[in-house]
């Protein structure tokens, strides 16, 4: 089962403290439009406990719609560590002999490979004029919401991009021809392959990709059924492929980004076992909030320091339109 | 090199000192009259016939000291250099007759892609070769190294000076 990350509130909580911070600046509104400069001290003196929530429903709004835990392994870094990840180098692999009665040994030797891993510092900003609190045009929920989407949207874009550049049409680890990491053509026989080359590594594999790229075509394959598992109905299950889910990413059209952030020409098909490390290093003492009432402004930032490495190619397929 | 000493018990191994940089796996001879009394050796060049006698070429191999030493790495620069390699003034060990080593066969020369059983080797660019490659620019007289054994795509070469 993917690992998925426990958010620190449920969706009726968020939803309850969502309102509670807009409620916050509810304050500065004075009477006939003016501004309430009580309400806007009181927020000052508040601002700690009023940048930690922002924090907090931001992350958890993130984890909330977070599907990443299909794709890869989180873990958590320290600025101040570099990192590298071993394995035992395939060179090594150890064999069975002859010997004849009375010989000495040929002995063999285990040595290691390793994996760089390098991150880079990001950072969302947002800062609310009071004023427009005030008008009711702003809302800090909806602010909370819209950083929490961007995040989201960066970090789907990161993992898929990653992936997307590792898995290239190299031969899989079946030994047969034909059978590749990547497929040109979203047809049944590729979709086929892809499903038994990582079923024939013990994996269990899961179809993603953007609904219109998917749903119109793999209706007519033999091997759909709409049927739907439970668990991962509220992540977008649309049907299976020969036993394997299919979920389309969420990811509805942002007119602040005029577009969507999930390629719609490319299928992702991951394995229960992951084949990439998502680190995030904790660089939360950068964030800061600050309530400024001679410019009458409210702003936050989010810093972040991530990276994506993938190890191992051969954990998925990738379908592309052509 | 990610070579392998099959007979690592019983294989002629002492200490020696690099004096030039060099991979693991490398033919290597051991230089006149270093001053210090140790053994010092430098990689076998493709002109160096004479002094390719018994005793006094070998391959060189070196044990990783530290717990973090690998054979291959993608590593970003500031994890610093992990791999095993030689440098200049490091402590080695110097491999004699005798020795049966092991190497993938894409690690040797070029021109032994397809090494057989009982072949004899000749050394080009300190790396063995085949002998017609070593005729055009390399050492074919005296014979270092035959081929021991061959597995998929290893090939384990038996020093035989």
């Amino acid at each position: 089962m993917p690992n998925f990350k426990v958010a620190s509130r449920t969706p009726d909580e968020l939803s309850a403290h969502k309102a509670e911070l807009d409620a916050m600046f509810e304050k500065v509104k004075g009477t006939k439009g003016r501004l309430n400069t009580a309400g806007v001290k009181e927020i000052e003196s508040s601002r700690y406990e009023i940048a930690e929530l922002v924090i907090q429903l931001i992350s958890d709004q993130a984890t909330v719609s977070d599907p990443s835990a299909f794709f890869v392994d989180s873990v958590q870094g320290d600025i101040r560590d570099s990192y590298v990840w071993q394995e035992l180098h395939p060179d090594a692999a150890l064999r069975v002999v002859n010997r004849a009665l009375g010989s000495k040994p040929l002995a063999q030797r285990l040595f290691f490979k390793e994996f760089g891993m390098s991150t880079s510092q990001k950072e969302i900003a947002v800062a609310i004029p009071l004023e427009d609190v005030a008008a009711g045009r702003i809302t800090p929920s909806l602010v909370v919401e819209r950083m929490a989407a961007a995040i989201n949207r960066h970090r789907v874009s990161m993992i898929l991009g990653a992936i997307d550049s590792a898995v290239t049409a190299v031969a899989d680890q079946t030994g047969l021809s034909g059978y590749v990491l990547r497929y040109a053509g979203f047809t049944d026989a590729n979709l086929t392959k892809a499903i038994d080359g990582l079923q024939d590594n013990s994996e269990t594999p899961t179809i993603f990709g953007r609904h219109i790229f998917m749903a119109p075509l793999i209706r007519a394959f033999s091997g759909y059924s709409d049927e739907t598992k439970r668990e991962f109905e509220t992540r977008g299950v649309i049907g299976t492929f020969r036993g394997a889910p299919i979920v389309t990413l969420t990811d509805e059209y942002s007119r602040a980004d005029a577009g969507h952030v999930i390629p719609n020409d490319r299928a992702y098909i991951a394995g229960g076992k992951k084949g990439a490390i998502h680190m995030q290093k904790d660089v939360s003492f950068l964030n800061y909030s600050l309530v400024d009432a001679r410019t009458a402004t409210f702003e936050t930032g989010l810093r972040m320091e991530e990276g994506v490495l993938v190890w191992k190619p051969y954990a998925y397929r990738m379908i592309t339109a052509s | 090199m990610a070579i392998t000493v099959l007979n690592w018990y019983d294989a002629d191994r002492r200490t020696a000192v690099a004096d030039e940089a060099m991979a693991l796996g490398d033919v290597v001879k051991v230089v006149v009259a270093a001053s210090d009394g140790q053994r010092h050796v430098t990689k076998l060049g493709d002109t160096d016939d004479a002094l390719a006698v018994a005793g006094n070429v070998g391959v060189v191999f070196k044990v990783a000291g530290t717990d973090d030493s690998v054979q291959s790495s993608t590593a970003s620069a500031k994890t610093g250099d992990r791999t095993v390699t030689i440098a200049a003034n490091d402590l080695v060990v110097l491999l004699r007759g005798g020795a049966i080593i092991e190497y993938n066969i894409s690690e040797l020369d070029a021109s032994l892609s397809a090494p057989t059983v009982g072949q004899t080797l000749g050394v080009s660019g300190s790396k063995f070769a085949t002998v017609a490659a070593a005729t055009s620019a390399g050492i074919v007289s005296p014979v270092i190294g035959r081929v021991y054994a061959v597995n998929g795509t290893k090939c384990a070469i038996e020093i035989v000076l």
